[in-house]
């Protein structure tokens, strides 16, 4: 009777069946009182579950692994019990990760449910868990260690991640067509500033010569904002790969300078560069780093008031370098420096987002860089002063060359 | 007149970019619409220079590059890539460089005369 409640459980929530499997794998083990039938209906029970039955001790040594494990895995039962530990099945690329994360959970010595883990097969192919488990406790009340079951998924993520690349094909077929217009835009315009298109001469007065100029300039700014767009959601997929390199402070300025002193040249803003540290290295992927002076800069000269002076200056303490780029802009109000990091900060105020162009977008993306190169960044600000933006980087190398670790570089079809 | 072969599968921007390469008054230019029409072309003439775009539905430009390496009589000539997605989302340049040394160059859309012209003279000038 008992048993025909199991079978007819397995409908129900993965917690209950969880439970039952527990007692199931119980009265397997203490199996002398049953009779064979009820054996072989346990069995029944067991097998048509999509996954197979795992204990292990605290430090995640197997103690028991049931017989299906060979279905899932490819090992035997006795390849693992007392041989293997839970985390030795991981995909090498997320062991540490996931090591970490069981074993806090194991501190917590609560149930857990759905833990999605990546695991290799015996024969090498990749094999996705979704695992539950409960703690389990000798006689004493002693933590003894975990009993679960690991869930065969590999099916949906696999069809998951089909989507995934789908959807970034997509993405990319899109950013070409959005992109792809600009061409001629600009292409066209720029024949006709140079008086190309006809054969006959045709002199434009200077005031139209600065018209063209500025559409092709404004048809450049629809290409850095959807450019802005890709690489905002890259960094938040950790699409974006991360080369950090070591950098001599005095050489890296000398590069960045000349591409820095292109920008500010709106209002007559000036740009000025302090630094009283020569010798000294840090650890960043120059690009980025780039990529991060531009944003701030660009921020800087938005809210700058005309004929003032952007300064960047250079510091060190004793672990880090700190750079600091500092205007004599408008100023941010108090109340609004905790969201200058947000996503779309503005969007509580659209009045000022119609007043001040962007996509506010820039501090975000510049935090997650500045953090992905295990740096700081932070901003002070004073209403009709000025804005200090200060972001700090590593003098000692920290993680790996490539922060990035969690995917091998992969190039999709569509070239995105 | 050196000739520079033009591919994109979009009709009015291989007429502007040849426009734009005219301006120069060195260069002479084939206008091909999509990479099977560059197939038929190089049977007949063969150009100083590709200029092939990345992304076409059917054979893209990588592809394309690919094949003009792998077939002796193109072998040898110099192909300048443009796309209106930016390399780096694509592949390194340099590694490109080591698997089809006929990629002279990368360009990404849009571009200006100036710009166009300068990189043209650096492959065949």
């Amino acid at each position: 009777m008992k048993i025909f409640m199991i079978s007819k459980k397995i409908g129900n929530s993965k917690e209950e069946l969880i439970e039952q499997l527990r007692k199931t794998q119980v009265e397997l083990r203490n199996s002398e009182k049953l009779s064979n039938l009820d054996k072989k209906r346990l069995q029944d029970v067991v097998n048509n579950v999509l996954g197979w039955i795992w204990e292990v001790d605290v430090r995640g040594r197997y103690t028991y692994v049931g017989p299906f494990v060979k279905k899932y895995l490819g090992y035997k039962p006795e390849d693992l019990v007392g041989k293997k530990c839970f985390y030795d099945l991981f995909h090498p690329e997320d062991r540490e990760e996931l090591k970490r994360e069981t074993f806090a959970a194991f501190k917590k010595k609560q149930n857990f449910h759905e833990f999605i883990n990546r695991n290799v097969h015996k024969s090498g192919k990749v094999v996705w868990f979704s695992t539950s488990g409960i703690p389990i406790f000798d006689k004493k009340g002693k933590f003894f260690g975990y009993r679960g079951v690991d869930t065969d998924i590999t099916e949906k993520k696999e069809s998951e991640q089909l989507l995934e690349t789908d959807k970034n094909n997509f993405i990319s077929m899109m950013i070409h067509e959005l992109k792809a217009p600009l061409m001629n835009v600009v292409g066209l315009l720029d024949l006709l500033l140079y008086n190309k298109l006809s054969k006959e001469s045709h002199k434009f007065s200077h005031e139209e010569k600065n018209s063209i100029k500025t559409i092709i300039l404004e048809a450049y700014k629809i290409k850095n904002r959807v450019d802005k767009l890709i690489f905002t959601t890259k960094l938040e997929k950790k699409k974006e790969l991360f080369f950090i390199k070591k950098l001599k402070i005095s050489e890296y300025l000398k590069t960045l300078e000349p591409k820095l002193r292109i920008l500010p040249v709106e209002n007559n803003i000036r740009l000025k560069i302090n630094n009283k540290i020569r010798n000294m290295s840090f650890y960043a992927d120059p690009m980025k780093l780039e990529q991060v002076f531009a944003n701030v800069i660009e921020n800087s000269v938005r809210y700058s008031k005309p004929k003032t002076t952007i300064t960047i200056s250079v510091k060190k303490n004793k672990q880090n370098i700190i750079f600091e780029v500092k205007d004599q802009g408008v100023g941010i109000a108090n109340n609004n420096i905790p969201n200058v990091f947000k996503k779309f900060p503005l969007k509580q105020n659209l009045l000022i987002a119609r007043k001040r162009e962007g996509l506010g977008l820039g501090l975000y993306i510049c935090k997650i860089m500045i953090e992905r190169m295990h740096g700081a960044i932070k901003i002070k600000s004073k209403r009709g002063k000025g804005t200090m933006v200060q972001f700090t980087l590593p003098r000692k190398k920290r993680g790996g060359v490539n922060v990035f670790s969690y995917r091998s570089i992969e190039i999709p079809p569509t070239y995105d | 007149m050196k000739k520079i072969l033009i591919v994109d599968n979009d009709k009015t921007t291989v007429d502007t970019i040849s426009k734009m390469i005219l301006t120069s008054e060195e260069y002479g230019v084939i206008k091909t619409i999509g990479a099977k029409q560059v197939i038929s072309e190089i049977k007949k003439t063969k150009p100083d220079l590709f200029m092939i775009d990345i992304m076409m539905p059917g054979i893209d430009g990588i592809t394309l590059s690919e094949r003009l390496y792998n077939n002796k009589s193109t072998k040898n000539i110099p192909i300048l890539i443009f796309s209106a997605l930016n390399m780096e989302a694509i592949i390194s340049e340099s590694q490109i460089r080591k698997r089809l040394p006929n990629i002279k160059g990368f360009l990404e859309k849009p571009f200006t005369i100036r710009v166009l012209i300068k990189k043209i003279d650096s492959i065949i000038k």
